[in-house]
């Protein structure tokens, strides 16, 4: 998992890097140490962006299982109060 | 453990980066020992330096997010939905700042206090995203508002720009006015200020019968004052001239950087605060007219910045599509929105900036722009794409869940005018691929290189655009996580 983020990551930071170079009508690998920077800095993003991503789903199950704790505190509570 | 020092820290320290650029821009500008410099692109880069350290700030200062915290008296709140609304103000306004520079020397433009407002502004708008309180909101709101009036006219040599600042000033006092006296109201009626006594008392007012008017009105005229500072029809005929006649660095900031803190703004006031059905009917009305009218209007216009007005005014009625369904997806599905629309905006303007050195001002001067930058023209033609809705790029995705949403809350007519008003759409961004591809100008003109930064925003924009479909997930776990901790 953390070697196929580096590669897409390092692939888009050099990616980014060429664009960039494009788009000013330069040659693409002009300046090649920015490309290194360019897939240095990739490659942490996206492991980074990966890690995020797997906490982000883990906090998100804490709060959808606060939301359904209250929701059965409300709507169940009130049933068995009712029952009584 | 929450440390309210680390909360607020990364506002005192914008606030303080502000006042500390401010003074160093009236000392050293007026300063015959260095021959009265132009400080413009150096506060510039200490600008987007505050911004980028407020960001990190903020990042390292956040405390367990799954739970709330309210500060200073209550008026502000911390949770999820601060947290990331304000990285993403910061992100947005760094974005902008990075577009500015080569417009300060290609026009000559050496005020710096155009950086400072703009850094003002964001303070602005990021007490705006946590306030919790109607008189803090709207303390936050003057804040941003005055200086976006004064940016707005910040190019004192073009007459534009003056019109533009002066209409600005206008409409914006107005829908200002309009916003305190909804306030005033609530608070007439109701006796409460803060979101969470406004909450008890106004959640299903409609249908226990506790209805009075001077609730009605308050909402209402509250409704109306942030329905006109997102320019959503038919409050948005402001927008147009001014996006026109400000400085193109200026209109990417107004295009890009309010909406995300107002929508932020409409939800705790709305979503939280009170949601019923006239409000409900408000915002669909709203949204269908937007979406109307930014497809037709723009097939109307020859300018590039009115064609972008009219697109944001569209994309704005799409936003609402989530707003209307008043639903946790629907709520997710307009963050989701919010951020695309904000990447294709910076996307879009910085090529405006770009291609603005060679003074392209009219769509038919962008004719042969495939032969003489065609990556740039494809850059462009992938915004344009984007912007329509098309497949496989992100502003589909944007589309496809918005009306998602709306589907899923039964609002079927709502999804089909969205539907209609993008194929509607498609007719004038593909005609600007058409002109750049297929056509040739006026007069043919010479192409300038962009600077670094513009190239690199571009680059990084454009393949988010691209790419976002193959790796969405934490967009959308984030934008869950933001639509819970406006309930929780």
């Amino acid at each position: 998992m953390a070697l196929s983020a580096t590669m897409v990551g390092a692939l888009l930071g050099l990616g980014t890097q060429m664009y960039s170079n494009a788009l000013r009508k330069l040659p693409y690998m002009r300046h090649p140490w920015e490309h290194v920077v360019g897939m240095g800095l990739g490659a942490v993003f996206a492991n980074q962006l990966v890690k995020w991503d797997v906490k982000l789903k883990e906090d998100l199950e804490v709060m959808l299982d606060k939301a359904r704790a209250a929701n059965e505190r409300r709507y169940f509570g009130l049933a068995r109060c009712k029952s009584d | 453990m929450f440390n309210l020092f680390l909360a607020v820290f990364p506002e005192i320290f914008i606030i303080n980066a502000t006042f500390i650029l401010l003074i160093h821009g009236v000392v050293f500008s007026t300063s015959k020992k260095y021959d009265y410099p132009p400080l413009a692109s150096n506060v510039g880069w200490l600008g987007l330096l505050s911004v980028l350290i407020t960001l990190l700030l903020l990042a390292a200062g956040a405390p367990l997010l799954t739970i709330a915290h309210l500060f200073w008296n209550n008026l502000f709140r911390r949770d999820n939905f601060t947290y990331f609304c304000q990285i993403f103000l910061l992100l947005s306004t760094a974005g902008t700042i990075s577009m500015c520079f080569d417009f300060f020397d290609q026009e000559r433009f050496d005020a710096f206090e155009f950086i400072v407002l703009i850094l003002l502004s964001t303070c602005g708008m990021l007490f705006m995203i946590s306030a919790y309180d109607l008189i803090a909101m709207y303390l936050a709101i003057e804040l941003q508002s005055l200086c976006f009036y004064v940016i707005a006219a910040s190019k004192r040599k073009s007459e534009f720009s003056t019109e533009a600042g002066l209409k600005y000033l206008i409409l914006g006092a107005f829908s200002s006015g309009i916003l305190l006296f909804g306030c005033s109201m609530i608070y007439g009626s109701t006796g409460a200020t803060h979101f969470d006594q406004l909450a008890k008392i106004l959640t299903g007012y409609e249908i226990t019968g506790a209805r009075s008017s001077g609730i009605f009105m308050g909402i209402l005229f509250i409704a109306v004052g942030f329905l006109f500072k997102i320019t959503a029809v038919p409050f948005h005929m402001w927008a147009p001239d001014i996006y026109e006649g400000s400085p193109t660095p200026v209109t990417a900031f107004l295009s890009i950087a309010p909406k995300i803190s107002i929508f932020a703004n409409i939800l705790r006031v709305f979503i939280y605060g009170s949601y019923g059905a006239t409000l409900q009917q408000i915002f669909f009305f709203c949204s269908i007219a937007s979406m109307i009218l930014g497809a037709l209007a723009a097939m109307a216009q020859t300018k590039v910045k009115r064609l972008l007005a009219y697109s944001s005014i569209g994309h704005v009625g799409y936003i609402c599509i989530g707003f209307s369904c008043g639903t946790i997806e629907g709520i997710q599905s307009l963050l989701i929105g919010i951020f695309i629309y904000a990447l294709m905006t910076m996307d879009a303007f910085a090529i405006v900036l770009a291609l603005r050195q060679t003074r392209v001002k009219y769509i038919a001067d962008l004719g042969a722009l495939a032969k003489t930058n065609p990556i740039l023209a494809i850059t462009f033609s992938i915004t344009m794409f984007s912007y329509a809705g098309i497949p496989p790029l992100a502003g589909f995705c944007s589309k496809f869940y918005l009306f998602f949403a709306a589907l899923g809350c039964g609002a079927y007519f709502l999804a089909l005018v969205g539907v209609v008003t993008s194929v509607i759409g498609c007719f004038y961004y593909i005609r600007l691929v058409k002109r750049m591809f297929f056509d040739t100008p006026r007069t043919w003109i010479l192409y300038e290189p962009m600077d670094r930064n513009k190239s690199l925003l571009l680059a990084m924009t454009s393949f988010f655009i691209t790419l976002f479909l193959l790796y969405p997930s934490p967009l959308f776990s984030v934008t869950h996580q933001m639509a819970l901790s406006l309930y929780l």
